[in-house]
């Protein structure tokens, strides 16, 4: 037998950057480029240990959509022309709006905003538009966390699906749960979930009743708002939270989850404040804000007031067709690490080709800071970027020398009417019409951007039986923005009347409504028709 | 006996990270199979490499051999036809109904990486273990799932 030399590859370290836990791990190259993934056994903080989203790390910067060259309507464009034409938008900087997703380093970041401080750019804004971005600020809070902090806890809540989120938690937290009988975690969450099989205390809650538990526990919930849980329980909890001489609440927040982000994140606030125990959400990282939000950029470019709009990072945004639909008539420049796929134009969700694509590189590629939820992490990866890839920094050189001073900004805080949000959540809550099924969002790592399997619909099995449907038979959805097809998964851990999708991919999120609250884009639960496809 | 994959399944998170480990080392086959017991728990199964294997024994190609240096019961890839006899033979169930290039899924328990399977180095709840005979019989695996409190199960 020929024995291949085990030399001919090598392993080079990087970090994983799809959600705030920052995982190091091996890419695997060989003569003909990347190989694989390799699971570093010394690696911090994850000891080789890795997710779906990390196991998919090489099939994202080795995809063959990955886009390499400039491109605008389906042709490549010169970076000359690109620099010309946005030298000549940067002459009226009030007709031009910066935004940046979450693929950047904190040093990309720093370039970005001053760059526009140079150009005189005033409208920047993150274009993260997944709910969990509202969470970000509250990691500065309390700020390194390490596992420690858990070993010295006797409480812990957990509000969503941690273990989905950011699997890399649950080795500490089942480790922490069984060593003392007497830990206990509370875990509260609108589906049934495997973060809820390990809790002492699951909270099952309607979906969107995730902020008014919270202010259960919290204890200033009105005895009038029906929970379907005993306020007494959830004031039990509280009390013991508060008495607990360390505690923990971690949070994790999914896309189409949540009617009211700017309450559920008042209401962890309110909590963490009356219990004295620190929030740390597992997010998506998503730390930069800007002087704006993408609400608000959105509202101006109705008032025809911005016309041009340069987002760095990835093409995330555009690919939310109710956002796309709201940004007709703007001539937009984006980094994209891969082509957008056909199916995109097959539901006519952008007109794809009228922008401008820029090879972005990924995190993956980059050397620089980030910020996890466990404290900065220097990035140093030794992965060069996919070839014409390049890092916001490459870019903006191209326009005179990049100034990486460190500056935050952060959009105005707001006085938030508690009492008023609940009234309306309640509102919207009993609207909810009979016979119509309620789409939520569930955030899974397997179902990372579908690179694993196609999405599936979680379907309560009573709801099956009423449309004769089985388990990897296809169904059809239909919403006010068009309907997706979905092979579907019966599971009782789908409350009855609610259907569950993966919302990793545009397949689903564009069945979402669209909503904007104080200049926050959020996609709430979304009422939609289901059928059994014949 | 060589060192198998043991799943603690009281310690399982359901994050599937085993699975996307074995299909991004092995181009979309995936060679652990993911049970789901109705909502009580996701089981990942890989071959259990029997010592008088079955699938062996049905495949009429003889693509299927035990290596009897190691215990490894290795597929070879060329040979392998696709007729899913093997599948039909296993007795628990652990070869993949769907073809992959034309040929059945088998683990190997990635004979080709030192440090192991890749599905035990990524799971990230430590719910798989790679351990020799003598480990399990040291670590009492199995002896704890007759103990109905969750708590003694579920420690480590």
């Amino acid at each position: 037998m020929i024995q291949i030399d085990p030399r001919a590859t090598t392993v080079k370290r990087t970090t994983c950057t799809f959600c705030s836990y920052g995982c190091e791990l091996g890419v695997v190259f060989d003569d003909l480029g990347i190989r694989g993934v390799e699971y570093i056994a010394d690696a911090v903080p994850n000891a080789g240990r890795l997710c779906p989203r990390g196991s998919a790390a090489a099939l994202y910067l080795n995809h063959p959509r990955r886009l390499t060259l400039p491109m605008k309507e389906n042709l490549t464009v010169g970076w000359d022309k690109i620099v010309k034409d946005l030298k000549r938008y940067l002459k009226k900087p009030e007709q031009v709006a910066v935004t940046f997703d979450r693929n950047l380093t904190r040093e990309e970041y720093f370039a970005i905003m001053n760059f526009c401080d140079q150009t005189g750019i005033e409208v920047t804004a993150s274009s993260y538009l997944e709910p969990e971005s509202l969470l970000s600020p509250l990691v500065r809070r309390r700020q390194p966390f390490s596992w420690a902090d858990l070993d010295a806890a006797n409480f812990v809540v957990i509000v969503g699906d941690l273990f989905q989120q950011a699997p890399m938690t649950s080795k500490h937290i089942i480790e922490w749960r069984y060593r003392d009988r007497k830990n206990r975690l509370v875990v509260v969450d609108s589906l049934g979930t495997y973060t809820g099989k390990f809790a002492t205390d699951f909270l099952k809650v309607g979906v969107g009743y995730e902020p008014l538990a919270v202010l259960g526990l919290a204890g200033v919930l009105e005895p009038s708002v029906d929970l379907g849980l005993p306020h007494a329980r959830l004031r039990e909890i509280g009390d013991n939270l508060k008495a607990a001489a360390a505690g923990v609440i971690f949070v994790t927040l999914s896309f189409g989850r949540t009617y009211d982000p700017i309450l559920f994140v008042q209401a962890l606030k309110t909590l963490s404040d009356a219990t004295g125990k620190f929030v740390l959400p597992f997010v998506e990282f998503a730390e930069f804000t800007g002087q704006r939000r993408f609400g608000e950029v959105l509202e101006m470019v109705r008032a025809r007031k911005i016309k041009q709009i340069i987002n760095f990072g990835e093409i995330f945004p555009f690919a939310y067709p109710q956002v796309a639909r709201q940004l007709k008539g703007v001539e937009i420049f984006t980094g994209a690490v891969l082509k957008p796929p056909g199916l995109n134009r097959e539901h006519n969700f952008h007109n794809w080709e009228k922008m401008t694509m820029l090879p972005a590189a990924l995190n993956l590629e980059k050397s620089g800071t980030i910020f996890t939820s466990l404290g900065p992490r220097a990035l140093h990866s030794d992965i060069p970027a996919a070839s014409g890839a390049q890092n916001a920094c490459q870019i903006l050189a191209r326009f005179g020398a990049v100034n990486i001073r460190e500056q935050f900004s952060q959009p105005a805080e707001f006085p938030v009417a508690v009492a008023e949000r609940i009234e309306n959540l309640k509102r919207k809550l009993s609207t909810h019409k009979k016979g119509r099924y309620l789409l939520v969002g569930d955030k899974a790592a397997f179902d990372y951007m579908a690179f694993w399997e196609n999405e599936r619909i979680r379907i309560n099995p009573d709801d099956a039986r009423r449309i004769a449907v089985k388990t990897g038979e296809a169904v059809v959805v239909r919403s006010k923005n068009g309907e997706a097809e979905f092979a579907a998964e019966l599971s009782a851990t789908v409350p009855a009347g609610v259907l569950a999708v993966p919302a990793e991919t545009g397949r689903t999120k564009f069945l979402f409504e669209l909503e904007v609250d104080r200049g926050f884009v959020n996609f709430p639960p979304t009422e939609v028709e289901l059928w059994r496809k014949e | 006996m060589a060192k198998r994959i043991i799943l603690d399944l009281d310690l399982c998170c359901g994050c599937r990270s085993c699975e996307a480990a074995c299909k991004a080392a092995f181009k979309s086959e995936s060679r652990i199979k993911y049970g789901r017991l109705s909502d009580i728990a996701n089981l990942p199964m890989a071959c259990k490499h029997c010592p008088e294997p079955l699938c062996q024994a049905a495949c009429p190609v003889q693509a299927i051999k035990r290596d009897e240096a190691t215990g490894l019961v290795l597929r070879a890839a060329f040979i392998c036809t696709g007729c899913k006899s093997c599948m039909f033979a296993c007795p628990f169930g652990v070869i993949e109904a769907e073809l992959v290039r034309r040929v059945s899924q088998k683990c190997s328990l990635c004979e080709d990486r030192a440090q192991g399977p890749r599905c035990v180095s990524a799971c990230s709840s430590g719910a798989l273990k790679y351990l020799s005979e003598a480990e399990i019989k040291k670590h009492e695996i199995g002896m704890r799932v007759v103990s109905r409190d969750e708590f003694f199960r579920r420690r480590g």
